[in-house]
Formats: C-alpha cells, sequence, structure tokens
C-alpha cells in the first residue's frame, strides 16, 4: 500500500518530543490517558444507542414502504 | 387554454395557469391538481426561482413513461390512456409565444440560446394520467443561501427544445403512478440517476425497477399494480441488480443520520430513507401522529448552518452536527424537498404515553414557513455503493473519535498549539477529485503538494479533516477498499506544518506508552498513532 510520508518533524519537534515523553513518565499523564479513553468510549456506545431502531414505533406494512 | 394542434405554446408564469395546464394535459380533474402537495411545492418553488414564462411541448415522448405505458397502460381496456406526454420548460425571464416563433424561423428575436440557457430553470414532463401526472421533472435547486445548502448530487441534464439546447443542474424526480411504481421504486429512479455516472450503470424504468425487486422474492400478492411497494429486503434486491451493494444503517438518533447523510453525500451518493411518514398535529402531549404509513425518499443535499457544531457524547464536535435540514426527493411532495430536523414528544397511540423522538418535519417549498403538516421519521439508510466502498463510515468514524480523545488530552495539556477542540469534516470523496482539489489550490498544503499529488490513492477514500474553527490543520485520508482490521490510513497530509510537527512528536512519545502498547497497537486507531509515530523517522 503507497504510504505518503511528509518530512516535517524539526528541531522543535524534537524538544516537543522529548517533553512529551516526560511528561507521559508521569503518573497523572497516564491518569489523564485513561480518562481521555473512557471518554471516547462513552462517545461510541452512545453512538451505537443511537444506531438502535426506535422501540415505540410501531411496525408499519402500509403504502410505498414495508418495515 | 392548451392547444394540441400547435408543437409548443407560450404562457406568462402564474400558479393558476400552471395548475389549469397540468389538468389540461394529464387529463386530471381540477380537483385533483388542486389537493396534491405538488401543487403547494410548485407554487413556493417557482416563487422562489423567480419563473416568469412557461412554454409547453405539447407532443413528447418520455423514454421512461414508454417503458411503463409498455409494460401496463397499452392493456388497459377503458382507460384509453395516450402513449405521450408533455413537457413544461421554465424560465425566469419574460417572453412571448411570438418571441420563441421568430427564433425558431431565424427572424430576428430578443431571444438567444444563450439567453434562454441562462434563464431556464428546467422541466416537468406532465405524463396523461388522471391522478398521478408528474412524470420526469428536472428542475434546477434553490439557489444557495449564502453557501448554507449543499446539493452534492446534482449533474448537468440536457434538454433539447426544438434544436435549442438547455441545460440544468439537478437530480431528476418523478412520483408514483401506484402501478408500476410506489414510493419506493420513485425513490430508487431517483438514486439510480444520481449513481449512473458515478458508478457506472444503466438507469432502469420505474417498471423495470419494480421487476428486479421482486425477482426471486417470495411474495404474497401481484407485482403490478405495485399498490403495496416495496419490502427493503426488495429494495436491495432492485440495488444489486444494477451491480452495486446496498449498505444499511439503522438510525434513531438525529446526530446518526446527519452524520452518514453528510459522509456520503459528499461522496455524490444519494441515500435512501425508509420509515414512517406522518400527518402530525400539535397537542399540549406532543405532536400527535396520525396516518402513519411507510415512506421511502431519496435524500439528496443538506443545509448547514453557521452555528458551532453541536458536542457529542465527551465533547465530540463533528462538522454534521451543523446540519439543520436535508433536501430530499420525496415523490409526494417534489425534488429537493426541504425537511427539518427536529425532536419532542410525540403521540402515537393516546392509550399510551408520549414519548421523545428525533424526526424529520417536511416542508413544501424552501424555509419552515412552508411546512406542510408532516412528518417523516427515518429509521433505516440504504445506501447504494460500488463493490470496492467496503469499508463504512461508522467505522472511521470510531478510529476518529479515538484519535479525537488522545489529541484533544495533548492539546488541553497544551503541546498542540491548537485555540480550541478540533472540529472534524468526514467524508467520503474520490482520489482524483480530492486531487483536482489540492492541484487547482481550492486547499493549500505548504511542502506537501507534489507529495500529495504523486500518492497512489484507491478511486474512492474516506476523508478525515481537522479544523481549528474555520482553520484546516490536517487531512487523514482513509483506504476504502481494506479490511476493518487492517491499517485503513493511506495518508496524512499537513495544512499547518507547525502543528503537525508538534503532532508528530505527541504521536512519538504516546506509542511508547503501555496504554498505546495494550489498548490500541492492535486497533484500527492505533494504526493512526504509529503511522504518524513513523514519519518522525521519515
Amino acid at each position: 500500500m503507497a504510504q505518503s510520508k511528509h518530512k516535517t518533524v524539526s528541531r522543535k519537534g524534537k524538544k516537543t518530543s522529548d517533553k512529551v515523553s516526560r511528561w507521559l513518565a508521569t503518573s497523572g499523564a497516564q491518569t489523564g490517558l485513561k480518562k481521555a479513553l473512557e471518554q471516547a468510549e462513552k462517545t461510541k456506545s452512545k453512538l451505537e444507542e443511537g444506531r438502535k431502531v426506535e422501540p415505540s414505533l410501531p411496525n408499519i406494512r402500509i403504502a410505498g414502504f414495508q418495515m | 387554454m392548451s392547444d394540441d394542434t400547435k408543437p409548443y405554446q407560450v404562457f406568462p408564469y402564474s400558479i393558476e395557469t400552471l395548475k389549469t395546464l397540468l389538468a389540461e394535459r394529464s387529463g386530471a380533474k381540477d380537483f385533483v391538481v388542486e389537493q396534491k402537495l405538488h401543487s403547494y411545492y410548485f407554487d413556493s418553488y417557482f416563487a422562489a426561482v423567480k419563473a416568469k414564462t412557461i412554454v409547453v411541448e405539447t407532443d413528447y415522448i418520455d423514454k421512461f413513461f414508454t417503458d411503463d405505458y409498455a409494460g401496463y397502460y397499452v392493456r388497459c381496456f377503458g382507460g384509453d390512456y395516450k402513449r405521450r406526454c408533455s413537457r413544461f420548460h421554465f424560465f425566469d425571464i419574460a417572453f412571448s409565444e411570438r418571441d420563441l416563433a421568430y427564433l425558431l424561423d431565424g427572424s430576428k428575436s430578443k431571444l438567444s440560446q444563450e439567453k434562454l440557457n441562462t434563464a431556464y430553470c428546467g422541466f416537468v414532463v406532465v405524463k396523461p394520467l388522471p391522478k398521478t401526472f408528474v412524470g420526469r421533472t428536472c428542475l434546477k435547486t434553490y439557489p444557495s443561501l449564502n453557501g448554507q445548502r449543499h446539493y452534492p448530487i446534482t449533474r448537468q441534464y440536457s434538454a433539447n427544445l426544438f434544436g435549442i439546447k438547455l441545460e440544468v443542474s439537478t437530480l431528476p424526480f418523478q412520483e408514483q403512478d401506484t402501478v408500476a411504481a410506489a414510493c419506493a421504486t420513485s425513490a430508487l429512479w431517483s438514486v439510480f440517476n444520481g449513481t449512473a455516472t458515478l458508478f457506472q450503470h444503466s438507469i432502469p424504468s420505474p417498471l423495470e425497477i419494480t421487476k428486479a425487486a421482486k425477482a426471486g422474492m417470495p411474495a404474497r400478492t401481484r407485482t403490478f399494480p405495485n399498490e403495496n411497494g416495496l419490502t427493503a429486503e426488495e429494495m436491495a434486491q432492485a440495488i444489486r441488480n444494477v451491480g452495486m451493494e446496498p449498505f444499511s444503517v439503522s438510525v434513531r438518533d438525529n446526530y446518526i443520520t446527519k452524520s452518514t447523510l453528510y459522509a456520503y453525500l459528499n461522496g455524490k451518493v444519494p441515500v435512501l430513507m425508509l420509515g414512517p411518514s406522518a400527518n402530525a398535529n400539535d397537542s399540549e402531549n406532543g405532536l400527535v401522529l396520525s396516518d402513519l404509513g411507510g415512506h421511502a425518499i431519496a435524500a439528496t443535499g443538506y443545509g448547514l448552518s453557521s452555528d458551532r457544531p453541536t458536542p457529542y457524547g465527551e465533547g465530540f464536535l463533528l462538522r454534521s452536527s451543523r446540519i439543520n435540514r436535508i433536501y430530499a426527493h420525496d415523490d409526494q411532495v417534489g425534488p429537493f424537498t426541504s425537511m427539518y430536523f427536529e425532536n419532542g414528544p410525540v403521540v402515537i397511540d393516546p392509550q399510551n404515553p408520549a414519548f421523545n423522538l428525533d424526526y424529520l418535519s417536511v416542508a413544501c417549498g424552501p424555509d419552515a414557513k412552508n411546512k406542510s403538516g408532516s412528518v417523516f421519521i427515518p429509521q433505516f439508510l440504504l445506501i447504494p455503493l460500488t463493490t470496492t466502498i467496503r469499508i463504512p463510515f461508522e467505522v472511521i468514524l470510531n478510529v476518529v473519535i479515538d484519535f479525537d480523545s488522545i489529541v484533544e488530552w495533548f492539546r488541553s495539556n497544551e503541546f498542540l498549539s491548537v485555540n480550541s477542540r478540533i472540529e472534524w469534516d468526514i467524508c467520503l470523496t474520490s482520489g482524483n477529485d480530492y486531487k483536482a482539489g489540492i492541484f487547482d489550490d481550492i486547499v493549500d498544503v505548504p511542502g506537501s503538494r507534489h507529495n500529495v499529488l504523486t500518492t497512489h490513492l484507491p478511486k474512492f477514500i474516506w476523508r478525515a479533516t481537522a479544523y481549528e474553527e474555520k482553520r484546516p490543520l490536517i487531512d487523514l485520508l482513509f483506504d476504502t477498499t481494506d479490511v476493518k482490521q487492517g491499517s485503513l490510513l493511506i495518508s496524512a497530509v499537513p495544512y499547518d506544518t507547525s502543528v503537525f510537527a508538534d503532532l508528530i512528536a505527541c504521536m512519538v512519545g504516546f506509542c511508547a506508552t503501555p496504554v498505546y502498547t495494550n489498548i490500541f497497537r492492535s486497533k484500527p486507531s492505533g494504526k493512526v498513532f504509529s503511522f504518524l509515530a513513523e514519519l518522525n523517522q521519515a
């Protein structure tokens, strides 16, 4: 598969990378990451609920389209 | 008013003139024309596009009606239905029959082909049927309303009026005749007109669609007259018959409906919407619904407000949440019918309490003030796709939600110089359209233009664009042909190289954490993180 590689990491990027690595090693960062993941899971669960057909609607079998 | 001995007649436009002509050319009773929602629709539509003149082409052969005629009407004993139709052309300039005659006989005329083409609003084929006479209708879309109205499915349709070449950008519409077609067939027919060019297939007539839908399906009753409509399975079969794959999505939440429609419509794929429609009356307990019946419409466009997107779940921002209405070919109303997203308590059975429901209010014109008093409740979306579009929107959406949650965490901890939460714009597009946008400088990709244009892409891709307010930051391009557990991400294209560099640095750090290793490494979203991290060594 073709992959597009854009060489964009600068010296500033390297400094950011080191800073990120140091920060991620802290327990506060790990907790924050887990919380972020939980939030993503909640959003996806809500979407899953929204994909279910409304149970209160009657089963329609008339006119142009039958369900 | 109309005269069969003339090849054409020209009338100043008024809704009363139009209704009289519709009755005369179809053979319908005046009260039938008066009561049709289509008449209300035409009234508001032609007022909105400022129609001034109607040209009636008195003798017109319509390919699709000819098929229906040969398959059914020709063997009617008593009806004595005509084989030929009329075609009404609409223009937003005033001119007389004499002006048109001068143009046709080569005399000096105030009209020209160019002038007529500029003023052309489109045409309506009028079938010689006593009730269901609105045949193939190609009308231009409503004006753009400061960029809020979007019609991605339209294409140029030609009409030849006695040698005068006219063009209109639209998607064809026609109402069901309840014989060859029910609403499901009419919706399929409009959708096939949209997908025929995109996916290279022929356009069957309504009669052929109904036959194909019923072929091989055990049915309790006869195929024609098609009064009972089609089941969802039969509609899916009709889609397969023209060489596409039907993809079905259940919906209850307006958010799902909006995001899914936005994703596929922007890829120029019209979407079938299936569900009950009903008459609606306000009451103190909520909206009281009556006369519920199954209905199918073809979604062909959407209206986008300029408001901020509505946060979903834990704050996720999707551009499609700004959709406040859709445009749909509803065979009971007209082409590009406005339908407004609403939510509130509804009562279906007076014996039971009201319950909260997401639904669409149907309008007979361009604005909410034209609401018809009927509602449509989407329950299923049926999306006709080419066989190689295999990865559905929801897979890409879930990947982007994972990615967004981590990016937002970095942003809120000030590792990314982005002032507000990222707004995501996710839609299907073709590789060629994407590159054409970059080549034509519609979007600027600093330092990456050559690289992006020469990157090999599949025919169709999922594109997820991250925005800071209105400023694009990055495009993630996903493969539509892969397997769900595959890499999916093909390319990441930066619009802002500084933010992109910081993002890569964050991903390098993140991919070294136990959270990535234990949770994400084998997931599709994990491939996005590692793809970006690997750009650090590129």
